[in-house]
């Protein structure tokens, strides 16, 4: 179990209606995992992110992480939505 | 001609002689517009060692060839030797100024002389006059826009003018146009104020001719698919048309380089109170757009309806306003840095320079360098949001303290000393702008080496493209190594990143396109640039053609200032930048290592790397044999 803090910036601010919030994931949970829940909760949000076509992150966002420890470059990529989330992480989505 | 007007625009205020006289076709062809038309009129006109405020030096009003045709956007550029730096000062501004004057058959409009009281000058079509200001002179800009328009009775009238900050000589002023389009930092207002020039109208009624009308529809067409909403690859064209750039303010905050309390921080804790979100909710009134913005229509209208600052109604609110007159003095009230804002424009001064230049004062105050005896008894504290207001009037004025601050920073902390010039933010003179040079090597490098001082446009934005976002094609064909360049744990091939950033804007700010529509694919594929500035003039320019535009005038800048004695020496940053991390953020410990990026940067160039200044061989590469010839012996 881990807490993540979620930043919405922008039209994120829209979408789901809130600046931030705290969610809780379980062990081993991928950045790809939770887009897909939130996708479940928020109408539109993983449909923002995610390439249709490509199943990649939409370049017209982004999607950053700061670990709890380090700072990490933004994830562009699929391969970064398969990063590992762990407790104290920030996700910020713009 | 086609595309251009073909005419420039000579006002002797001296004498009051008017003329015209035919745009060269080589000019056209080498410079472009804009940008570029000016500092090549500066440079051949202007002896080195000119004193800036005097009859000599001369203001240069430019347009590129779009403006007037729908791509063009309302962009424009004013340059002039600066009071401030003694280099010289441009400054890129929007609204509709610009295409108005092509509609009135002007290219360029270069003021020479000195007025012997307050004027202004009227365009309409053929006919120009000059004509007395004494009884706007003193007046605020909005008020002078509304006197003007009415005295013409054209309520459509386009100006550029100055305020009461222009007058009174102040460096960090501005000229604005439609109330809330800014230029010119540096003292541009200044050297207009210093000519008696309260303002320039005008009016045309004509149209800008487009050589093959079919292809450059095509051309516009490809442009605008590639900037709409839903059609951009790029994550700005969203959220600048809808926010505009305050929204800006979270992510640097979130990636540790929001500057705050004069830079000592990079995380302002009380972000939220003044990121674009809280902006758009609660004082947004509307979207505002230059003449022709396809996207993102990113300036506002808006309106404090509550507390000490209700009814404060104001224009063009960008990231420079909440970052300058918020985070940078530790301000988080967004009703008092709205306030601060329309103050800035009605007195006609910028909000960068004033911003970073109090936030300096405050930091001497917290610091006992200076106290209340220095500052005519006010409280110069970070997030004091009263005495920051108090204190853009008194700088607007030359009042009190005002009076030390209106020369700009470097001179004020010079005269304050102390250790305080460690922490005054300039770069050659010029205050701070934004994109903090501790946020990665390229923008350290982008500030410490631009031509007119700190400056976070030139270079706009300074990243590298999206290999998502740009043709593979044009990918493969970039002067650098996209992916060392895309890494900023390394300093590797910043130097090229930079001069392809800095001569690909140049380009844009000659053809006076608005950097903000510069994203996804028209950040980095010129074809569609050169393809539609083809069709509109009927000479034919490839994307290397444009590029080439961009590295001449980027070279001719140079030159200038080394003209005026400038040189490697000059290219560095506050000792705060080079010196003081971050204490905390995602860019916490990180100092560029500025003397390894330079020689990174001349040699890109092919610049001498002992002087940092342009070699014959590259001059002559660029048909600036004559400007070497001047550089090397100092003729005129």
């Amino acid at each position: 179990m881990g807490k993540i803090n979620l930043k919405y910036i922008a039209h994120f601010s829209l979408l789901t209606g809130k600046l931030e919030e705290m969610v809780e994931v379980k062990e081993k949970t991928a950045v790809g995992d939770l887009v897909k829940r939130l996708g479940q909760k928020y109408s539109g949000f993983k449909e923002a992110l995610i390439d249709e076509k490509t199943g990649r992150l939409d370049s017209r966002n982004r999607v950053a992480i700061r670990k709890r420890e380090a700072w990490t470059d933004n994830i562009t990529t699929l391969e970064g939505l398969n990063m590992e989330l762990s407790d104290g992480d920030t996700l910020i989505f713009w | 001609m086609y595309g251009w007007r073909g005419t420039i625009l000579n006002v002797d205020l001296s004498s009051g002689k008017i003329d015209k006289e035919k745009l060269p076709e080589d000019m056209a062809w080498d410079y472009l517009g804009g940008r570029g038309f000016n500092i090549k009129t500066l440079y051949e006109e202007l002896e080195p060692g000119v004193e800036p405020l005097s009859p000599e030096n001369i203001l240069v009003f430019g347009t590129g060839p779009l403006n007037g045709t729908p791509l063009g956007c309302g962009r424009m550029t004013v340059t002039t030797k600066s009071p401030q730096t003694g280099f010289f000062v441009e400054g890129n501004n929007g609204g509709f100024f610009a295409p108005e004057l092509k509609f009135a058959g002007y290219d360029i409009i270069v003021i020479r002389g000195r007025a012997d009281k307050p004027v202004y000058l009227w365009i309409k079509d053929e006919k120009v006059e000059i004509r007395d200001a004494s009884h706007i002179w003193g007046k605020t800009t909005w008020e002078t826009d509304r006197i003007i328009k009415e005295e013409l009775g054209d309520p459509e009238i386009q100006l550029r003018y100055i305020g009461p900050a222009g007058e009174n000589l102040v460096n960090i002023s501005i000229i604005l146009g439609n109330r809330a389009r800014a230029g010119g930092r540096g003292g541009a207002a200044a050297v207009m104020g210093f000519k008696n020039l309260k303002a320039i109208a005008v009016r045309g009624s004509g149209g800008v001719k487009i050589a093959r009308p079919r292809e450059f529809q095509e051309a516009l067409l490809e442009i605008w698919e590639d900037l709409d909403v839903d059609g951009s690859k790029d994550p700005f064209t969203r959220i600048w048309g809808l926010y505009g750039s305050p929204i800006v303010l979270r992510i640097q905050q979130e990636y540790g380089t929001l500057a705050t309390n004069n830079g000592q921080e990079g995380v302002f804790e009380k972000v939220m109170d003044i990121s674009g979100e809280e902006f758009l909710k609660n004082y947004v009134v509307k979207p505002k757009a230059c003449f022709c913005c396809q996207s993102p229509a990113c300036s506002h209208w808006c309106e404090v309806r509550d507390g000490p600052y209700a009814g404060t109604r104001t224009e063009g609110i960008q990231a420079g306003s909440t970052e300058a007159l918020g985070s940078y003095c530790g301000i988080s009230y967004l009703p008092a840095i709205i306030k601060g804002h329309a103050l800035c424009n009605e007195l006609g001064i910028g909000m960068f320079s004033t911003g970073t230049t109090i936030a300096w004062a405050m930091e001497a105050f917290e610091k006992g360098i200076i106290s209340r005896r220095d500052t005519d008894g006010l409280e110069l504290r970070f997030g004091n949001h009263e005495a920051m207001l108090q204190l853009i009037r008194k700088i607007a004025y030359r009042d009190g303290f005002g009076g030390l601050l209106a020369d700009g920073v470097k001179k004020a902390s010079e005269r304050i000393g102390k250790g305080s010039q460690d922490f005054a933010l300039h770069v050659k003179g010029l205050e701070y702008t934004a994109v903090e040079p501790r946020s990665s090597h390229v923008a350290a490098l982008m500030h410490a080496v631009n031509d007119q001082g700190s400056d976070h446009t030139r270079a706009y934005p300074p990243y590298p493209p999206s290999p998502q976002a740009v043709p593979q094609e044009i990918v493969e064909k970039l002067p650098f190594d996209l992916r060392k360049a895309s890494d900023d744990s390394i300093p590797d091939e910043k130097g090229k990143l930079l001069k392809w950033l800095f001569d690909s804007r140049a380009t844009l700010n000659c053809l006076e396109f608005c950097l903000f529509n510069s994203r996804a694919r028209t950040f980095a594929d010129f074809r569609p640039f050169a393809k539609a500035i083809t069709a509109a003039t009927g000479m034919k320019f490839s994307a290397d053609d444009l590029m080439e535009v961009g590295e001449r005038v980027i070279n001719l800048e140079r030159s200038f200032n080394a003209r005026e004695g400038a040189g490697r020496k000059d290219d560095t940053l506050a000792k705060r930048y080079l010196q003081e991390p971050f204490p905390k953020g995602g860019k916490a410990g990180f100092l560029p290592p500025l003397e390894e990026l330079l020689d990174q940067y001349y040699e890109a160039r092919g610049w001498d790397p002992e002087t940092g200044v342009p070699t014959r061989k590259k001059l002559e590469e660029l048909r600036l044999g004559k400007v070497a010839d001047q550089l090397e012996t100092g003729a005129d």
